[in-house]
């Protein structure tokens, strides 16, 4: 038990991380922690959600947990399962189960990739039982206050079959990101990658300007992410043009006329 | 040289017979504006014209001025051996259209193919979409210019030496129409109240009122020489619009620095049109001619900017009333005031036409609002809700100009408006989106926020307009029909891209779906028999692809104990060894999760050996398909005009490939025509309904799209494109097998380079095909 505790207090946000909200995501998202509401957040790729989560975490000075769903996850990776130690069967708590016992966060990030048959389990956890049955031990957990779920997707993509069961989906406060407006985006980048404010500017313009392509292919712009890789490898001296080029132009995309599309507009804005 | 020495020179140089004297005149007219340099090159160029035509000598004399423009000195006497050989060869008509164009008759030769094609760019709409954040629609035109709607530019540029110079103009000249529509020229007006508008009607009274509400080009009309006022406010808003440039696309005015220069330079050495000194030197200010202040400071107040133009503007309302001041500064000039030759990375400014399109878009959305509103209306539960209810009279008895001008004001701009007697304080007139409705479904919240983006507010009139369209019975109102519906009776109406707009045409064709009559036939077995080597060896390839669900034994975890090893590890430790903690069974999966739609273009072009291979092509995947379990349907598609687009289902996924299918198969004939956009958009939404990791479109066909219609050439290809694209957005991955005697430029464009593959001998087809499909699935 107190190994489990001192491994949880490493997933402990010491340092406060860095995070401008876009709105009154903050406000919500502490509103549904003191009424025992999980989290749902949706938004583009790279709009920070994860940032959020950390900052969130260190706010409330809860241990966060994160997994990466896959759709490989199954039901044991998230509740537990038993393991021979030595002569005999040992228990051992999954993620789930451990931020469940110790009143941890806990963020289930692109939910929508872990197969429908293991989401369902925290059904019951996450509407106003907040249980977690383990079948394997007979055990019944309820989850103390301190305890949170959040979950995070990405409605952009794979429409039909990469949507939440609205079973699942409507046990959920839901925050919506999107990308930043420029202003805050250019904060954001300026600090992240550490390079001049006229330089996030012109970063967050050619973010904004892929971000209004849809009609012509390209499904989603760059996102604050790539913005950041672009800004840090200038901020390491490597020539603006070339640095989006890399970091931004051919991540997004491998048509030759967008690409070229792109390519022009990285030419005239840097 | 005055037009006496002119004369002198001129018969020096001739030989006899002598001409007369008003004849010669005439034509040295035109030469005066040059520089004496220049004028003295052109002259010197007589001797050799003169004895071999005297109407070619005066047709050059008129036209070497203008030629000059875009000539270097040294490229005359090329230039006039080229004039001479073209007079030998095809007579004086001939030479005279030769040089009345003397930059793309001779230049552009010059410069082989240095020449850039707007038609030939097709990636710079993706790029004005980018900067403009927009659609817009680029068109050629005669010269640069927005209507706001779309942005014209030359058909052609060949100005400069280079192709990748040309293709920069055409990026600069296309960025400024853009940035027009970014620093919000064509959005100004002002109120007939405002203080500048009554200041310049107090300098320049006329009869009659202006309106209410007066766009830019009413403004201009105020001045009594409107088309002074245009070229002042043009000026002034260009400097706006390079300070724009180079403070947003800094890459784009640095690498555009010696193409203005260029242009700079060639104005320095003859001014367009006569202008007086004033107006020169703010053209000379804002085109960068040499003499005057560096542009790039042009943001800054520079040590040589004149004191009456001090910094550029940086709002248009500013550009307005600095042009207001500057036309009274002019006025003083006594010098004759000629029409500006346009500034040539500018054109001239369209207010006219970008007000027409706002106007329309207005209606639009104001036809759409209210149609919207009363359908939401018309289905609500009778009056229960507390905000709307309340009718708005509409504006009494105000024509339809006043009462739109009255409701265009924001309530904090009442100041602008004159008291009208018919209408009611603005503000009482526009509706907020809150008062409206709680609950306005998103679409309708857009349109709002749109609305009121350009007016302000809802004006009431759009509210009223709808609760009466609301209440009269039933509704004429039709939404877009849903298109998710599968019977057969009913057809299903698809949109369609029309390149020349940018936009759809909404349910613009019909697709009809049919189920294709099997027919008895040997196909089947012929075609097994004829490939049996290869069809073994087939069945063998996509065994090896199958890889279901399988079992990984001896893991450190898993779903289940491994007996084997569990027995193994008690006994390890029984005997007194460290057993294995390995000790688990695991569901590993791996499994092929695709579905693809074959799409076979069933057009009376297939006729004959293509329609043949097509089907073996069909009926050899298929059996490797049904080896190897991966879920797919077929479907042929045909028709005549958009009204009948016919859509065959051969195979739908949920059916096994049995004997009724492969005899549909055969039934798969040449039929009409080959409209590909709604097929393609029909089989796109039939397989977005299947749950798939991966779902593939693979789509077969002859050579181009056509329709009987007008669905041909490029709007067909860019139709096609666009479905292919619509489909690639919703996660589908679109694969096109084109069968044609040679490769076409249009298929990497129609298809996306990495999306198609060109076969041109139609017999290889049944085999590549498999072996195609193996490719892109693993
Ligand atoms: N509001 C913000 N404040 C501070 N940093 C931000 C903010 N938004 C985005 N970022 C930055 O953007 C980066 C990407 O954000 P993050 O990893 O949280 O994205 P995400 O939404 O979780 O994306 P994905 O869906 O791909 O996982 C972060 O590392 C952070 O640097
Ligand atoms: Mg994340």
């Amino acid at each position: 038990m107190a190994a489990t505790h001192e491994l949880l207090m490493e997933h402990l946000i010491k340092t406060e991380p860095f995070y401008l909200p876009q709105g009154d995501e903050l406000e919500i998202a502490r509103a549904a922690y003191a009424h025992g509401i999980p989290l749902l957040l949706k938004g583009p790729t790279g709009c920070g959600k994860t940032r959020f989560m950390h900052h969130l975490a260190w706010l409330l000075k809860r241990p966060l947990i994160t997994i990466s769903c896959h759709d490989d996850l199954s039901t044991s990776d998230l509740v537990g399962r038993f393991l021979i130690k030595g002569n005999e069967a040992v228990w051992v708590d999954g993620p789930l189960t451990m931020a469940v016992r110790h009143g941890a966060i806990c963020y289930l990030d692109e939910v929508v990739e872990a197969r429908k048959d293991t989401t369902v389990v925290i059904h019951p956890l996450a509407d106003d039982r907040r249980e977690l049955p383990i079948e394997k031990l007979g055990e019944q957990l309820t989850a103390p206050p301190e305890f949170m779920l959040a979950i995070s997707y990405n409605p952009g993509y794979q429409s039909v079959l990469k949507d939440l069961k609205p079973s699942t989906r409507q046990r959920f406060v839901a925050i919506e990101f999107t990308y930043p407006p420029a202003e805050l985006e250019s904060s954001i980048v300026g600090h992240e990658a550490g390079v001049v404010a006229e330089l996030a500017q012109s970063l967050v313009r050619l973010g904004s300007m892929t971000r209004k392509l849809k009609d012509e292919g390209l499904v989603e712009g760059a996102s604050t992410r790539l913005l950041i890789h672009a800004g840090k490898l200038i901020s390491s001296g490597m020539a603006r043009r070339r640095a989006c080029r890399a970091a931004i132009v051919e991540p997004l995309t491998d048509e030759p006329e967008l690409l070229a599309a792109l390519n022009e507009m990285v030419n005239s804005l840097f | 040289m005055t037009m006496v020495d002119l004369k002198e020179r001129f018969f020096e140089l001739i030989t006899p017979p002598l001409p007369n004297e008003w004849e010669v005149e005439e034509n040295l007219e035109k030469l005066r504006p040059l520089a004496p340099h220049r004028q003295e090159l052109v002259l010197r160029q007589i001797p050799a014209i003169w004895p071999v035509s005297n109407s070619l000598c005066y047709s050059y004399l008129a036209s070497a001025g203008p030629a000059l423009e875009c000539l270097a000195d040294q490229q005359i006497n090329d230039w006039v051996s080229a004039i001479l050989d073209t007079y030998e060869q095809q007579g004086l008509r001939a030479a005279q259209h030769f040089m009345a164009d003397a930059e793309t008759n001779y230049l552009c030769r010059l410069r082989g193919e240095a020449g850039v094609e707007l038609a030939a760019l097709p990636h710079l709409q993706t790029y004005a979409q980018g900067v403009t954040g927009q659609p817009v629609r680029l068109a050629p035109g005669p010269e640069p210019g927005t209507d706001t709607e779309t942005i014209f530019l030359p058909a052609k540029i060949a100005r400069f030496a280079t192709p990748e110079e040309n293709f920069l103009y055409y990026k600069l000249l296309l960025t400024l129409q853009a940035g027009l529509l970014q620093i919000g020229t064509y959005q100004w007006e002002v109120g007939r109240a405002d203080p500048l508008v009554l200041a310049v009607r107090a300098t320049y009274p006329t009869p009659g009122t202006p309106p209410a509400l007066l766009n830019l080009n009413d403004f201009f009309q105020l001045f009594p020489n409107p088309r002074r006022a245009e070229d002042l406010f043009t000026l002034v808003e260009a400097q706006r619009l390079l300070v724009w440039l180079a403070a947003t696309f800094p890459g784009l005015w640095r690498d555009g620095q010696p193409l203005l220069q260029q242009l700079a330079e060639a104005e320095a050495d003859h001014l367009p049109g006569a202008l007086n000194d004033r107006m020169a030197q703010l053209r000379g200010l804002v085109m960068g001619t040499p003499a005057s202040t560096d542009r790039v400071e042009a943001g800054k107040t520079g040590p040589s900017r004149p004191a009456w133009f001090p910094a550029a503007t940086s709002r248009v309302e500013e550009t307005a009333a600095r042009t207001a001041a500057l036309y009274a500064q002019f006025a003083n000039s006594t010098q004759p005031d000629q029409a500006m030759v346009p500034l040539p990375w500018l054109g001239r400014l369209l207010p006219q036409a970008a007000w027409q399109v706002r106007m329309r878009e207005r209606q639009q959305a104001k036809d759409k609002f209210i149609q919207g509103l009363a359908l939401l209306l018309a289905n609500a539960p009778p009056p229960t809700e507390s905000a709307p209810a309340e009718p708005v009279p509409p504006p009494k008895g105000s024509n339809d100009q006043s009462a739109t001008a009255a409701l265009v004001l924001a309530p904090d701009q009442k100041s602008l408006e004159a008291p009208e007697p018919q209408t009611s304080s603005p503000s009482q007139n526009l509706v907020t989106l809150e008062t409206l409705a709680e609950e306005l479904p998103e679409s309708l919240q857009e349109l709002g926020r749109e609305i009121i983006k350009d007016l302000g507010g809802i004006p009431a009139e759009y509210v009223s307009a709808a609760q009466g369209l609301a209440g009269h019975g039933p509704l004429a109102l039709t939404a877009s029909p849903d298109t998710s519906g599968e019977s057969l009776a009913q057809p299903l109406t698809y949109a369609e891209w029309d390149f020349r707009r940018q936009g759809y045409r909404r349910d613009w064709c019909a697709v009809h779906e049919k189920i294709l009559q099997p027919v008895k036939s040997s196909l089947i077995e012929t075609t097994l028999a004829k490939y049996r080597g290869q069809v073994l060896q087939l069945r063998k390839q996509f065994e090896l692809l199958r890889a279901g669900e399988r079992f990984v034994r001896r893991q450190p975890d898993g779903n289940d104990f491994d007996l084997d090893a569990v027995i193994e590890a008690l006994s390890d430790r029984r005997a007194g060894r460290a057993g294995s903690e390995q000790l688990f069974i695991r569901l590993r999966r791996d499994q092929r999760d695709i579905a693809v739609y074959f799409l076979v273009d069933m057009s009376s072009s297939t006729e004959g050996w293509i329609n043949l291979a097509l089907k073996e092509a069909l009926i050899l995947t298929g059996t490797a398909l049904e080896n190897l379990g991966d879920r797919f349907a077929i479907a042929g598609f045909s028709g005549m005009r958009r009204t009948r687009c016919d859509f065959y289902r051969v195979k739908d996924f949920a059916e096994p490939y049995n004997a009724e299918v492969k005899s549909r198969i055969c039934a798969i004939a040449p039929r009409e025509y080959t409209r590909m956009g709604p097929a393609l958009r029909h089989a796109t939404t039939l397989l977005q309904k299947v749950e798939a990791r991966t779902r593939l479109l693979f789509v077969l066909s002859d050579g181009k799209p056509e329709d009987y219609d007008d669905y041909k050439g490029k709007y067909a290809i860019e139709d096609t494109r666009r479905a292919l694209i619509e489909a690639k957005a919703v996660g589908i991955h679109p694969f096109c097998l084109t069968i044609d005697r040679q490769a076409h430029d249009y298929m990497a464009h129609m298809y996306g380079e990495v999306n198609y593959i060109f076969l041109d001998d139609v017999r290889q087809l049944p085999l590549r095909m498999p072996a195609i499909y193996r490719n892109l699935t693993t």
